[in-house]
């Protein structure tokens, strides 16, 4: 009767003691980031680096992708920033994190009014995971009223630069632009 | 008294002891329901605290919700913004002047003694703010709630690591770039446009979800996370009512020594997540038991404009300012004021764009230290404010000639903390 007894009370405290273990480690685990994976469509047009691909509404060409830090891209990107007066976005990313920036020539090839928003363009890394846009700017000669009424006049031509915040170790594979039918994929090479 | 008797009242002990037990966990849990609105609707004042433009309870203002919860599930929400980029666009509710309580160390400064109900939050911690905020809030919409939950953009970011990116109108917003999309949208409220109120209400609306359907290793990871994040004050919580919930972002009176900074930002932006800070902290210790203590405070700027700050540390009461000096031209201060629980040394300091300004105080501090039998215990509690994310801390502590160490704990150079920093040395 004790030698059951004791089993049963050697069970019961190997439970808890399982069941303590567990949880702590559930609790003390590290917390996944959520990635998002974009999968491009077949449909999508596709142009390499510098040479542009339209949807048949706007053309855009990929100038390049540049890491924020680079003085160059630092002194535009404080210029246009200095322009723009909606808000003054710092260049100083959290730890663990670089900022990128996007040269993207947009242009509309339609002729009327168009929509546009810089918050449909995507980041693709090499292993497929997709960065959202944290801001854009546009360059000289182009209002920042497109960005905020997110339409592009009948003759609208003007770079734009979208920053991206991506780990440090991340490469930029490819831009898309997610919104027109089809989408336009950029490479970076 | 018979081994009958005995027994029946050894067995009576037991019944009442079970009883409590049973009472003690039961209660935490009837507490929690009732905050969850299982026994009745619940209304609570949610704060958005933008740490990108830090405050003394955490960050500006900029959107303020007030959220109903029935059996645990949101059954009405709305939201105000207050901080929009032209004063008529914000919502006529919060716009209006509230009284200014103190802190003496702000209304003297300034002069002032009312703000809009948006900058109100002047105190020294959120859990003075809430009360008044409670009320303030009242006495501007008519709404009564039974609690304040006051979360941060770095609280958002941790929490939507967990809940993973929302959809709106097409657009993704992720950790990555949330904060981004609520200062883009604060920034271009115009004409009644709805964009920051639709990311705020679609983003609480998908957490509350999240809360109720997912898996229970999620909800552990996201009830971890939230544990954190209350511990670092970037969640506070103030129940008006309740037993088991107790307000968030408390400064403790201490008896030992102990450095709270809390800063403002004056009107310079959305530059926070560019400005690191250090303190320097060395301490002479006096065979008294009395010290003196040399805090520099090092803002490094990496923002590409200049950064304005109204800065105020808190230290033990009877603490006497003796000098201090700056790095930088533009400095207004120190201006010292007293409360019964901390002496404030309060000044504005300007620091340029991608610069490095210092600023020092030199101060002696009455008795400080602990007798333990032959031992001495010097202890120092670093409180942080709400909404900083991380600062850099160096340490030396000075003993008085002739003592001998005995242990030490985090005492030395470039230690970083997220929280509060507990330093103590103990000597013979």
């Amino acid at each position: 009767m004790n030698t059951k007894r004791g089993a049963v009370i050697a069970v019961v405290i190997l439970l808890v003691v399982i069941a303590l273990v567990a949880s702590e480690a559930v609790l003390s685990s590290p917390i996944s980031v959520n990635n998002p994976v974009y999968t491009i469509p077949g449909s999508a047009v596709r142009a390499s680096l510098h040479k542009s691909a339209s949807d048949g509404t706007i053309a855009l060409r990929l100038n390049g992708v540049s890491d924020a830090s680079n003085p160059a891209i630092r002194y535009e990107w404080i210029t246009f920033s200095r322009q723009s007066g909606v808000y003054n976005f710092s260049l100083a990313p959290p730890p663990g994190n670089r900022y990128v920036v996007a040269n993207v020539t947009v242009m509309n090839v339609h002729h009327t009014a168009v929509p546009f928003t810089y918050t449909r363009f995507v980041l693709i890394s090499q292993d497929n995971i997709a960065y959202y846009p944290n801001y854009a700017l546009c360059d000289h000669g182009c209002s920042d009223n497109i960005l905020e009424n997110r339409t592009l006049n009948a003759t609208f031509t003007s770079d734009l630069h979208v920053l991206f915040s991506v780990p440090t170790t991340t490469r930029a594979a490819k831009l898309a632009y997610t919104v027109s039918t089809p989408p336009v994929v950029l490479s970076t090479s | 008294m018979d081994d009958h008797a005995r027994s029946r009242t050894r067995r009576y002990v037991a019944v009442i002891i079970l009883g409590a037990v049973v009472v003690a966990l039961l209660l935490p849990i009837v507490d929690g329901l009732s905050v969850a609105g299982f026994l009745g609707d619940k209304t609570y004042l949610l704060i958005l605290q933008d740490n990108a433009e830090i405050r003394p309870t955490g960050g500006l203002m900029d959107v303020v919700g007030v959220v109903t919860v029935h059996n645990g599930r949101i059954a009405s929400l709305q939201y105000y913004y207050g901080s929009s980029a032209e004063p008529k666009e914000s919502s006529p509710q919060l716009s209006g002047l509230v009284h200014l309580d103190g802190p003496e160390s702000f209304t003297k400064f300034f002069n002032v003694n009312q703000s809009t109900l948006t900058d109100s939050n002047v105190q020294y911690d959120f859990a003075s703010f809430a009360p008044k905020m409670e009320s303030d809030f009242y006495n501007a919409t008519g709404y009564r709630v039974d609690g304040i939950i006051a979360v941060d953009l770095t609280a958002i970011e941790a929490v939507m690591n967990i809940t993973g990116p929302i959809t709106i109108s097409g657009e993704v917003i992720t950790s990555r770039n949330v904060a981004d999309r609520l200062h883009y949208d604060s920034a271009t409220i115009k004409g009644g446009k709805t964009a920051l109120t639709d990311l705020l209400r679609t983003l609480t609306f998908d957490i509350a979800r999240f809360i109720t359907d997912s898996s229970v290793p999620q909800k552990l990871a996201l009830y971890s996370t939230m544990q954190g994040l209350e511990r670092e004050k970037h969640v506070q919580l103030y129940p008006n009512q309740g037993f088991f919930f107790h307000t968030g972002g408390e400064r403790r009176a201490l008896a030992a020594d102990f450095i709270s900074v809390v800063d403002t930002t004056l009107g310079t932006g959305k530059a926070d997540p560019g400005v690191n800070r250090t303190l320097d902290y060395h301490v002479v210790l006096l065979p008294s038991g009395s010290a003196i203590s040399n805090l520099t405070l090092t803002y490094t700027n990496n923002c590409w404009w200049d950064y304005d700050v109204f800065t105020t540390t808190l230290v033990p009461p009877g603490a006497r300012l003796v000098g201090g000096h700056h790095t930088t031209v533009f400095f207004n201060g120190p201006e010292v004021t007293r409360s019964k629980d901390a002496a404030a040394f309060s000044s504005t300091v300007r620091v340029p764009a991608n610069a490095k300004v210092r600023v020092t105080y030199l101060y002696k501090t009455p008795h400080r230290v602990d007798t333990r039998g032959i031992a001495q215990q010097y202890d120092l509690y670093i409180q942080k404010q709400a909404g900083i994310n991380r600062y850099v801390l160096n340490t030396s502590v000075q003993l008085p000639r002739g003592a001998r160490l005995i242990d030490m704990e985090n005492v030395g150079a470039n230690q970083v903390f997220t929280g509060d920093a507990h330093v103590h040395v103990g000597y013979i």
